[in-house]
């Protein structure tokens, strides 16, 4: 009887089941705290770019230059996001042989000599840090 | 609402396509038949645009909407006769287990959508990859394939691009933003792996033990969120549930119309990411041996090479976009055995092993898998023998393989610290193994249920006879619904 009873597809039902209950649970609680951030706002991946592309509706390729640690394991500074948020328009990094440029440097003097020492101008100045210049030669 | 304008489209053309490759003689139940019907839609509308990409020299909707409408007439075209049949025998079964199950089901898509909606660009990856190339498909013009000689290695230039013109053929034909294209892609693949899940075991299993198996997938907070990611990994658990699914049933009938299908949906997971090519590639061996060391009397035996060309010819046409892909657009890939061209492999030692291992053992037992994977070890040991039974043989030889693989490509790291590669892949391997892992236990149990192999193999004729018995005429063996006790007992004996 009990050999009927504990076969293997029994035996699978049961857990299928038990492990649907007890998972549903977990789903529910997970559930439970999402809602509760209901209010708070997602943000889009490189809103910190998000101004400069009215300036690039025409602009094929830019450069990108930074002095942020670019590794994969430390999410490659702002990079991705930049050439998310712009794309279509390619990101060249840290490559200066185009007019437009993205220059995202941990402090802002930074940013600024390398726009003096290439005789680049700013055109937008993002209030996240990224200014985006344009080589005047 | 638009949204579920190519969503019918990809539907109408994978029915269609079903319809001509299986000619007519497909007795697949109705959600196997639904949702492959979905998937391989979706995928060949995919590669459609694709092409027209090629073709063409970039998006444009009217372009994208003309081959999509052409395919599908073109198809109805071909099968109008057996259309006007099936609609004048068209019965809708119902059964009052389906109350509950289609409650369920929406509660679980309420819940999926609006995790979704919680991180609604995605994941890492989802949006830095897949989503990016989405933006610059549509809006690069002629200069789409800048992607693969101008973007930075970062954006993995090498990767296929099944998601991505997924993504564009959703956005061609419908009014939907494109930042929810993908959301809706995520949603959508989602419920149809479990939805793959429940029509494959519903072919050996009642309906509700069909159900409890593939619902633990909806009701499970990690794949819930996995799925939701917007990754590739979300569209090849599905192709690889397919693949593995309708070679089963190829091995199992010797249709070689589902052998044909197979091919099809394999080209389909080569043309979705580099591991998709490695594991149809895979699977195609372990197909193919598995056909070659089956002992069966020598007519049988002819009929099983026969479906060997069928497969290839399905996956031909599909794997010809991957194909291209590789050849003559994208570059090399820098991630795997980067070590062949030169670079120094600290990994590929007893060190990396153990890094590995470790890895993989704190992964399969981490708490937010809630408890999945040793549900699955669980299943297996109650499988026990009848894992290693006959066409399950298959799937077995292609997880071996594809473990073996990934080995390698762990412990031939260069680019990245070990450590971080496994963190962040290991997850997504096994989840989108998860779906095809859950399919081969349950299977074994249910579908052997009243014969397993008790007698050891020695006896050749045994195995003949088995065989014999068991296969019907090629075409007509295909199951429809779960049989009766009885008759059920009959084919597996």
């Amino acid at each position: 009887m009990l050999k009927k009873i504990l076969t293997a597809e029994n035996c699978a039902l049961t857990a299928s089941v038990i492990l649907c209950a007890v998972t549903s649970f977990f789903l529910f609680a997970n559930y439970m705290v999402k809602s509760r951030m209901r209010g708070i706002p997602v943000i889009e991946p490189g809103t910190q770019f998000v101004q400069f592309k009215p300036y690039l509706t025409d602009v094929r390729e830019l450069g990108y230059l930074t002095n942020k640690d670019m590794s994969e394991e430390k999410n490659d500074g702002f990079f991705l996001q930049a050439q998310y948020m712009l794309a279509p328009t390619v990101l060249r990094l840290n490559d200066t042989d185009h007019k437009m440029l993205i220059l995202d440097y941990s402090k802002p003097v930074y940013a600024w000599f390398t726009m003096k020492s290439m005789r680049a101008a700013p055109k937008y100045s993002s209030e996240y840090g990224p200014v985006l210049a344009e080589q005047t030669e | 609402m638009t949204a579920a304008i190519p969503l019918l489209a990809s539907l109408a053309l994978g029915y269609l396509t079903l319809m001509t490759v299986l000619k007519g003689v497909n007795r697949l139940n109705g959600p196997l038949t639904l949702v492959l019907s979905a998937g391989l839609g979706i995928g060949l509308n995919a590669i459609i645009t694709y092409y027209g990409f090629l073709l063409f020299g970039g998006f444009g909707r009217g372009m994208i909407a003309e081959l999509t409408g052409g395919a599908v007439l073109v198809l109805v075209g071909i099968n109008a006769r057996t259309l006007a049949a099936q609609a004048r025998n068209l019965k809708w079964r119902f059964s009052l287990w389906s109350i509950p199950a289609g409650i369920l089901w929406g509660l679980a898509l309420y819940v999926i959508v609006f995790m979704a909606y919680r991180h609604p660009y995605g994941e890492w990856d989802a949006w830095a990859l897949y989503n990016m190339k989405m933006k610059f498909l549509i809006g690069s013009g002629e200069h789409w394939k800048d992607i693969f000689t101008r973007l930075h290695w970062y954006t993995q230039p090498d990767y296929p691009l099944l998601l991505p013109f997924i993504n564009v053929h959703q956005f061609a034909l419908s009014q939907t933003a494109q930042a929810v294209v993908p959301l809706i892609t995520g949603v959508v693949f989602s419920m149809l792996i479990v939805w793959l899940l429940f029509g494959a075991l519903r072919q050996v299993a009642p309906a509700y033990v069909a159900f409890f198996a593939s619902f633990l997938l909806l009701v499970n907070p990690f794949y819930v969120f996995q799925g939701t990611s917007q990754y590739a990994d979300t569209v090849l658990a599905f192709y690889l549930l397919a693949s593995v699914v309708c070679l089963n049933l190829t091995a199992l009938h010797r249709c070689r119309g589902m052998a044909t299908v197979s091919g099809l949906v394999m080209g389909l997971m080569s043309f979705t990411k580099n591991e998709g090519l490695v594991m149809s590639i895979l699977l195609t061996g372990s197909f193919g041996l598995y056909l070659l060391c089956r002992r069966v009397p020598a007519a049988q035996k002819k009929q099983d090479l026969l479906l060997i060309p069928c497969l290839l010819l399905g996956y031909a046409v599909t794997s010809s976009a991957t194909v291209i892909l590789k050849l003559f657009l994208a570059p090399a890939n820098k991630d795997i055995f980067g070590g062949a061209a030169g670079a120094e492999m600290e990994y590929l030692n007893m060190n990396g092993l153990t890094i590995t291992a470790q890895a993989l053992g704190k992964e399969l037992t981490h708490q937010r898998w809630a408890l999945m994977w040793w549900f699955v070890l669980g299943l297996a040991v109650l499988a026990n023998r009848r894992l290693f039974y006959k066409e399950n043989k298959i799937y077995l030889g292609f997880f071996a393989s594809y473990l073996g693989v990934l080995l390698v490509i762990y412990l031939t790291t260069v680019n990245f610290d070990l450590g971080w590669r496994l963190k962040s892949t290991l997850p997504r391997i096994l989840f989108y193994l998860l779906p095809t892992v859950l399919f081969a236990v349950n299977w074994a149990i249910y579908r052997y249920r009243h014969q397993p192999p008790t007698e050891p193999l020695p006896a050749a004729q045994n195995e003949e006879q088995l065989d014999e018995e068991q296969v019907g005429p090629p075409d007509e063996a295909m199951i429809q619904e779960p049989q009766p006790e009885e008759s059920r007992e009959s084919v597996t004996r």
